[in-house]
């Protein structure tokens, strides 16, 4: 009997799988033998003799000499970078079930740097916590992937700027907007307002994000959203471009590490706003993901 | 040791999901692992991306005896 191992190892309440999940993998499997782990570090040995693996993302790594494995489920938005080097070997599937809920809170931020909300200290009356607004009507954005997420990111954004712009390896974008590869970069950066990473981690991205040229073309008032991952740049790059240029803004639901220290460096940017990567948490996300599951796992049974 | 330890800080920029809370080139060969914030899963992410660097086999179970960053770079140097 091949034996399917559900990782349900989180510590946060919200993100321990309910027991209606769980029942769903139950009657999605019901010819497999579910071993349902609780701790990583004293169950370990289900995850190396496991058939396939139900998840929230965790390192590749731990699935060395594992010699039975055949697919992988990652309750994620993105593959991370450790099983994106192994999907010859396995079947890798994530979920899109946080799409609308990232790509709002995408919007979220990109608003709040709009609105020039500074860190908001007291509950007080005092115009100094703002700065002085743009108004996305008069303003340019540029989505940086094109993806589930950033697909999503244009269609609610569409309505409200000036101008949508992508920065994709795709030869195309959705209607209603400009694309531009990332030989183009240069071009994408001209005149830009604001911008909106929501682009897979991958060795590709690395190599983009971590070159010296990046920070170059960004405008010096440029207002940063990252909802794509925390270690997608050098932070002390980050931290040196924000530093330089106190009109720009960055706000980001992700960080490296998370949860991110109290001593870390971007808490030192009076012009940089983290949420404790929030976005795709929402009400309905875990009825979301058993829907999923029952559909895009089907076939595995 | 100060190559090794150079040598190890390379492989450790390499490695998706292991995040140091000290500069390895800062500390005594003595430090604990957990002192740098590597657990028992930290430890094994990081023996695969030593090996995956060198493109050796070897058994996972010689990570479970790594208890310093002293224990780790022997293995590099033993290697």
């Amino acid at each position: 009997m091949k034996k399917l191992t559900v990782m349900n190892v989180a510590q946060q309440e919200f993100w321990k799988m309910p027991h209606t999940f769980i029942d769903a993998i139950y009657e999605t499997f019901p010819d497999w033998k579910i071993q349902v782990i609780t701790s990583l570090e004293s169950e370990i040995e289900h995850i190396k003799d496991a058939h396939a693996i139900i998840s929230s993302p965790f390192s590749a790594s731990l699935v060395r000499g594992n010699k039975n494995l055949e697919w992988v489920h990652l309750l994620s938005a993105q593959v991370p970078l450790s099983w994106q080097k192994l999907q010859n070997q396995y079947m890798v599937t994530n979920s899109s079930a946080t799409r609308d809920a990232v790509a709002e809170h995408a919007l979220y931020l990109a608003l709040k740097g709009l609105r020039g909300e500074k860190s908001y200290q007291d509950k007080s009356w005092n115009q100094e916590h703002f700065r002085i607004s743009k108004v996305a009507s008069e303003c340019r954005l540029g989505i940086v992937g094109f993806g589930n997420i950033g697909e999503r990111i244009s269609t609610i954004t569409n309505p409200i700027f000036q101008e949508i712009r992508f920065l994709t390896n795709r030869s195309f974008s959705p209607d209603g907007t400009i694309h531009y590869n990332y030989e183009q970069m240069k071009d994408f950066f001209e005149g830009l307002d604001v911008m909106i990473l929501a682009t897979n981690h991958s060795v590709r991205s690395a190599e983009i994000f971590h070159q010296k040229d990046f920070f170059e073309y960004l405008p010096p008032d440029i207002i940063m959203v990252n909802i794509a991952r925390g270690e997608i740049f050098e932070e002390k790059d980050l931290f040196d471009f924000f530093h330089r240029h106190p009109n720009a803004f960055y706000l980001t639901d992700v960080t490296y590490p998370e949860p991110y220290p109290k001593d870390g460096l971007l808490y030192q940017l009076p012009n940089g706003y983290i949420s404790p990567h929030i976005g795709g948490k929402f009400n309905t996300l875990w009825s979301k993901l058993e829907k999923e599951l029952r559909v895009l796992l089907k076939d595995r049974k | 040791m100060s190559t090794l330890k150079k040598k190890l800080k390379e492989i450790i920029k390499t490695i998706d999901d292991l995040y140091l809370n000290k500069d390895i080139l800062d500390v005594a060969e003595d430090t604990l692992l957990k002192e740098l914030g590597i657990d028992s899963l930290g430890r094994i992410n990081l023996f695969y991306g030593i090996i995956d660097h060198f493109g050796i086999e070897v058994d996972e179970k010689i990570a479970s005896e790594w208890k310093t960053l002293g224990d780790v770079l022997d293995f590099i140097e033993d290697l």
